[in-house]
């Protein structure tokens, strides 16, 4: 059996069932299964297909959008397109509005609800916030400048405790 | 390990004439390292000693075996695959990754799959509940030697942001040859209300539907819970039961003889053959499984069939007795 995208061998099948919709059998090549889970599967065009049935100048800006890429790991929004893969969990961050969109579209929603771990945790640029401060309040002692040491680490308790008392 | 099946296999689970068994899985991964695709082999290498380290700190159920993949020759992760303990993607990967298997093959841990960690709980039959408690707990006890990438808007960051969220797939096995025969299994399943369930094969994503198995599962994973999930896959089950127990029974009165011919012409064809193809003994042990299960055939268990839709794959067969991939030289 051929891919249905590209006609090189189709070694990956899926059955898709939506409400209101026939099943839709998909024979597909693993590379076409990827851009499938990552565009169609999730959008009802892919970016590829709205990109293509935009006009060349609105082109350009699409071009600028996908070149943004993560400050801490360096994967860039268009490496997300072509593989359906996120580079780290700061992508959430650093990418929150494309992403936005994205999610409605697969989960109808753009909230969490459920289960957290258990200890207590803090978000990623709290988390940064705090070794930048762990990090200048060292400094500060080193430099035996005892009362910056101090307002450093009680900017540090600030942060640490709403989360140990929410959880 | 070849010689002994998965406990989730034992076939003897809630419904399990035509559930084969519940699956749930729940993606995470370390807040402090790359996905996949931007990790270095040497973040992988750290992952995964931070992870095993994890798994081995309390012990999640019994014995715990730890295997390395990259070490494992092809016909070993193949065999794991065919066993449902790792994904075929985790067979074909590259790069420093592993699965810790437990509880007689009902708990299987991957290490940096797509994922960093990707936890998994098997039961027979349908078990959704037991299931997730036990999966609720591991995860538990995993989660206090690792932080684990969350924040409170998105829940568990995964690599893919299809599974944000809760991270947490749902799946039920189940064997319908009696709706595949009447062709109904497309109704059955556009007749449905709920929304956004997949169906998949018997080797999950990416396979056909061979053997008449369907995998139903969840393809939500945000903005529900964990709860909500699983009662959203669970209720569906047991109209689709219904569906085909009725469809069973139809076929029973009304062409019983044809029926029991097909039956055991299967069979016979399983004891006789000399050689076969896997993909004929999965069609064939299908249709064998429900004359099983509609007392057509008497000298058989329902386990020992489900075992032999396992061992009867390649990897398992050229293991237990070192034979050709397409051969079969069987005893029943």
């Amino acid at each position: 059996m051929k891919c249905q995208m590209c006609g090189r061998p189709a070694t990956e099948h899926v059955t898709e069932i939506q409400q209101g919709q026939a099943a839709l059998e998909l024979h597909l090549c693993d590379k076409h299964l990827r851009k499938y889970s990552a565009e169609a599967d999730l959008v009802p065009e892919s970016s590829l297909e709205t990109m293509l049935a935009t006009p060349p100048e609105l082109i350009t800006e699409w071009d600028l959008a996908l070149q943004k890429t993560c400050s801490l790991c360096g994967a860039a929004l268009k490496d997300f397109q072509d593989q359906g893969r996120l580079g780290c969990p700061r992508d959430y961050v650093e990418f929150e509005g494309e992403l936005e969109d994205l999610l409605l579209k697969v989960h109808g929603a753009n909230q969490h609800v459920g289960k957290a771990p258990k200890r207590s945790w803090i978000d990623l640029g709290a988390r940064e916030e705090l070794l930048r401060l762990q990090r200048d309040m060292q400094h500060a002692i080193t430099s035996e400048d005892y009362e910056r040491a101090s307002r450093i680490r009680d900017r540090i308790r600030e942060i640490e405790s709403p989360r140990n008392a929410e959880t | 390990m070849a010689r002994t099946p998965g406990e989730w296999l034992r076939g003897d689970g809630p419904d399990s004439d035509i559930v084969m068994s519940s699956r749930i899985r729940l993606a995470r991964n370390l807040s402090d390292y790359p996905f996949r695709i931007r990790s270095s082999e040497k973040d992988r290498v750290e992952i995964e000693r931070l992870i095993q380290d994890a798994v081995f700190h309390h012990p999640l159920q019994g014995e715990i075996l730890y295997l390395d993949v990259e070490e494992l020759d092809e016909l070993d992760r193949q065999f794991l695959v065919e066993r449902h303990l790792i994904s075929k993607e985790h067979a074909e990967l590259d790069g420093t990754r592993a699965v810790a298997i437990c509880s007689q093959e009902q708990i299987s841990l991957m290490v940096n799959e797509e994922d960093h960690l990707r936890i998994q709980v098997m039961r027979s039959g349908l078990d959704l509940r037991n299931a997730w408690e036990e999966i609720n707990r591991v995860d538990d006890l995993i989660e206090e030697r690792l932080t684990y990438a969350f924040n409170p808007t998105l829940g568990y960051l995964t690599a893919c942001p299809t599974n944000v969220g809760t991270g947490m797939r749902v799946s039920v096995m189940l064997h319908l040859p009696a709706l595949g025969m009447n062709r109904e299994i497309e109704k059955v399943f556009r007749s449905r209300q709920k929304i956004n369930l997949a169906v998949r094969g018997f080797f999950g994503e990416g396979t056909k539907s061979m053997g008449d198995f369907y995998q139903i599962s969840n393809q939500i994973t945000l903005g529900r819970s964990e709860e909500e999930l699983i009662k959203n896959v669970g209720d569906v089950i047991p109209v689709i039961l219904e569906y085909e127990r009725d469809a069973r029974e139809n076929l029973r009165q009304e062409s019983l003889e044809t029926l029991h011919d097909k039956v055991s012409r299967a069979y016979a064809i399983l004891q006789k053959a000399q050689t076969i193809s896997s993909e004929e003994t999965m069609h064939l042990l299908s249709n064998v499984r429900m004359g099983v299960n509609l007392g057509l055939i008497e000298d058989l268990q329902i386990p020992r069939i489900n075992e032999l839709f396992i061992y009867t794959q390649p990897a398992h067969l050229q293991k237990l007795r070192g034979s050709e991939m397409d051969t079969v030289d069987r005893n029943i």
